[in-house]
């Protein structure tokens, strides 16, 4: 008799409860002990609901109707105590603020292991472990609600190995972090799976993060497991048969036509080396540092529209946000504003929209001294898309809240209504539109911000904060092609991101910001052209051979011509 | 905001939750159970003091400013509907169905004392807050009743988010350019219920993702252990000791004749102490507040409690 596979899943078929729709159909798997798995697929493939199958949490929490069977450790889910297994299958969600329980991070620690009936001085003994392992030391007493989004995951992440499961199950754990906050974590399980050897299954969008640490990639859609195999070969799988989850670096050598697909930067500058690509004189000219033509500056002058001169802030509590801030903001023109977490990005935002009196320094919104008065005021010129678009809601249906902006907007009627209809259809949406905007996944959400913000008359302004946040690729690449939109009908664009190829996508200009200051200012692919880490992937990759290369598509240019001169 | 439990340097989040918890029931309890004015100032005095000597006056300013606003509510309402005592200092008007609005001497020391003993209540509260850390409280208390505490831990978990998330909302409506600063209270708070459900909804979705998170980590699955990692210290002995001094001379001081009273003329504050009474609660008093300021700045004193 063979050895156990740590799971078998058993032809799994499984409904949520009042739905028609499986959201898992006849789904078999075998994940053997040491495995580090990606599951990959578009937003409602079923990931979730298979991460969750994983801990009995489906159906055991969510209820519904399941066929087949899961087996953990060869125990059938359904007939294993809930906190046995909880021993077993260590989880982190996507949320680290919906997952912590106490209210320091030793006692959040602590919190399972209670749970799992277990002596005082063996719980000293983990939380103590958990707390050394994973660099928690330092913020043992810490109040939870005053970490970063990194610390708490990390946290949330120390919880669960303090069980020291066999099986570390991972929800998107990265999507509510900045870079810095994903990367630190992704390595730690990198870590965690080397040192240790527990078997891991992780969900992610960002897959330049993870892709390579992967011993197995599953493809999911519609609730089936489509492709399952190693990740070399799940990237050309992806590249060819559903490009949008291929690593960026395996996208761009399999649409150039190559036969390799390189998964990491070194990977790909590695075979560019090895085929001679990357030898000879930078390919000036090749690539016009004004990629996708459009008006560096922006046309007429910042005053009319916004700029902050000098702008100085600091918060009650004692903590310097701005030091002397100077940006403008030329009508027509799209700037990208980045910067680590705490560098003032927010701020500024809440400076220029008047929600923060700067202590000193001057701005000006439309030629005018922005205050909360103001704001209904200008609500027909300047759109705002908030970090999380839960915050934008307060009407009970999609349509509802495209009518409130609207009637925000000094427009109300048959007219506007119809125009709330066409919007939604012409972004995809009509079939939300009588849904609650609370309940629609992170891509809908976002997209039903910006379909508000592109409703008539168009926004002189439209400010956009972290757009990207928790979204797959096809949904951003959907908010890129609005956004695009909005650039047609001349409205200004301020972004805030942390997404580097975002950015470069959407914004001719870029501000680096950090310490309450702009650090940098100009044209993108100067400002991240020349940066080590706040550069796109395929800038690292084929910055120093083909200045001003910023997208994809310049990027599978010159990996076309340079696999022809090759000969390969 | 109401402030929350931060982690800091002090005596009183050095303590162990049960003698921090009969810490704050004595400061509370001596101003709220007697009904001496001598009892209700030396509280007053000694929360005061105690708040700052144990470096907690910044966490508890909130609780401090509501106290001061209630206390003088009190002290300006009680002389207007309380019309007993015998030295009339205002001689006001007849009311239909009032009669005379007299202010009396009487009335407004009962008003004062009042505002002091509710003063000394919240204060207390407010150090019960921002100095004792609610997890250790809760698990002390989870012996009698586990699920309560650990919905009164999550509370005081989700407040800080909710508070945030508050914020963040009224701004993204403002920047909206939704109308949330104008017109009066009850405009204001009209245009405000759209935000409140919002985040009431919010907050539902919330609790239903932590309920998840529980179960996913074994929650209400076989019994619980508990994870006591404070053990008893002599200052925890020594706090306990000076509160029980405090409390029993309170009790006895309440045994020793009648009760208090202000009207219809105020009676002898010290007509029902023995010799040897007034001593006892202030020897209590001193200690508690010698220890707070032993904690800070007296390294022997720490090293040794």
């Amino acid at each position: 008799m063979g050895e156990m596979a740590l799971v078998e899943i058993e032809d799994v078929t499984y409904w949520y409860p009042r739905s028609g729709e499986p959201a898992l159909r006849g789904v078999s798997l075998e994940l053997e002990e040491g495995e580090f798995v990606l599951v990959t697929g578009p937003t409602g493939c079923g990931k979730t609901t298979l991460l969750r199958l994983l801990n009995g949490l489906v159906p055991r929490f969510h209820g519904g109707r399941m066929a087949g069977r899961v087996l953990v450790e060869g125990r059938d889910t359904r007939r294993v105590e809930p906190g046995e297994l909880a021993r077993r299958v260590g989880m982190v969600f996507q949320d680290p603020e919906d997952q912590l329980i106490t209210t320091t991070v030793e006692r959040e620690i602590a919190f399972g292991l209670q749970n799992a009936g277990l002596p005082s001085p063996l719980i000293a003994k983990r939380v103590e472990e958990m707390l050394a392992g994973l660099g928690l030391s330092r913020l043992r007493d810490r109040f939870i609600p005053g970490l970063s989004g990194g610390e708490a995951q990390k946290t949330a992440l120390a919880a669960a190995l303090a069980l020291h499961p066999a099986l570390l199950v991972m929800d998107e754990p990265t999507s509510q972090l900045d870079p810095l906050g994903a990367e630190e974590l992704l390595t730690l399980v990198r870590r965690i799976h080397e040192e240790t050897g527990t078997t891991v299954v992780m969900t992610e969008h960002r897959l330049e993060r993870c892709y390579h640490y992967a011993t197995r990639v599953l493809h999911m859609r519609e609730g089936r497991i489509v492709f399952d195999g190693s990740p070399r070969e799940a990237a050309l799988w992806c590249a060819v048969n559903d490009d949008d989850f291929a690593p960026p670096v395996a996208r761009v050598f399999v649409r150039a036509g190559w036969e390799d697909t390189p998964l990491t930067v070194n990977g790909a500058r590695t075979l560019l080396r090895e085929s001679g690509c990357l030898n000879g004189k930078p390919r000036e000219g090749m690539i016009p540092p004004e990629a996708g033509g459009r008006d560096l500056i922006g046309k007429g002058k910042a005053s009319e529209l916004a700029r902050l001169h000098g702008v100085h802030y600091r918060y009650p509590g004692g903590k310097t946000a701005l030091r002397g801030v100077d940006l403008d903001l030329r009508p027509g023109g799209h700037l990208a504003l980045l910067g680590e977490n705490g560098a003032g990005k927010s701020t500024l935002l809440r400076c220029l929209l008047g929600l923060l009196a700067p202590d000193r320094g001057k701005v000006s919104l439309m030629g005018k001294r922005p205050t909360p008065r103001l704001l209904p005021e200008l609500a027909p010129l300047l759109a705002y898309c908030p970090q999380n678009p839960s915050s934008f809601f307060v009407a009970s249906t999609v349509r509802e809240e495209l009518l409130r902006t609207m009637r925000l907007r000094g427009r109300e009627g048959k007219a506007a209504e119809e125009e709330a209809d066409g919007i939604l259809t012409r972004l995809g949406l009509e079939g939300l539109a009588g849904r609650d905007p609370r309940d629609l996944s992170s891509g809908e959400r976002e997209k039903v911000v910006l379909a508000a913000a592109l409703m008539s008359p168009p926004p002189r302004l439209l400010v956009l904060d972290e757009p990207t946040r928790g979204l797959d690729h096809p949904s951003k690449r959907e908010v890129i092609e609005i956004l695009g939109e909005c650039g047609e009908r001349d409205s200004t664009l301020l972004l805030v991101t942390h997404d580097v190829e975002f950015a470069a996508s959407v914004a001719e200009r870029a501000a680096l910001m950090g310490c309450g200051a702009v650090i940098a200012e100009g044209p993108s692919f100067e400002v991240l052209g020349d940066s080590l880490f706040f550069s796109p992937q395929v800038n690292r990759l084929l910055g120093d051979i083909c200045p001003g290369v910023m997208r994809e598509e310049e990027a599978v240019k010159f990996l076309r011509e340079a696999r022809e001169n090759c000969g390969r | 905001m109401l402030p929350v439990y931060r982690r800091a340097d002090t005596l009183v989040h050095g303590l162990h939750p049960l003698a921090a918890l009969l810490l704050v029931a004595v400061l509370a309890t001596t101003s709220l159970l007697s009904a001496d004015p001598v009892w209700a100032g030396a509280a007053f005095l000694l929360t005061l003091a105690f708040i700052g000597v144990s470096g907690n006056w910044g966490g508890c300013r909130p609780f401090l400013r509501l106290g001061m606003w209630m206390a003088g509510a009190m002290a300006l309402i009680n002389p207007l509907v309380n019309h007993q005592g015998v030295h009339v200092l205002v001689y006001g008007p007849r009311l239909p169905g009032w009669g005379h609005l007299n202010i009396t001497l009487e009335a407004l020391l009962y008003g004062i004392f009042a505002g002091v003993r509710v003063f000394t209540v919240i204060a207390a509260c407010g150090l019960l807050a921002v100095a004792v850390n609610p997890d250790e409280l809760l698990d002390l208390l989870s012996r009698l009743a586990l699920r309560s505490s650990l919905a009164a831990a999550l509370a005081v978990r989700l407040y800080p988010g909710m508070v945030v998330e508050a914020a963040r909302m009224r701004e993204t409506q403002l920047a909206r350019g939704e109308r949330l600063e104008e017109g009066g209270p009850w405009k204001r708070l009209r245009s405000h219920l759209p935000l409140w459900q919002s985040l009431l909804r919010g907050s539902l979705d919330r609790a239903a993702s932590i309920a998840e998170a529980m179960s996913s980590r074994g929650f209400g699955s076989g019994e619980r252990t508990t994870w006591r990692k404070r053990t008893f210290q002599p200052r925890d002995l020594l706090t306990a000791l000076s509160c029980l001094v405090v409390l029993g001379s309170l009790l006895a001081a309440r045994l020793a004749g009648p009760a208090y009273s202000f009207f219809p003329t105020p009676d002898d504050p010290l007509r029902s102490w023995g010799p040897l009474m007034p001593f006892l609660p202030a020897a209590g008093m001193l200690s508690l507040t010698f220890l707070a300021w032993g904690w800070r700045s007296w390294h022997w004193l720490r090293s040794r409690i």
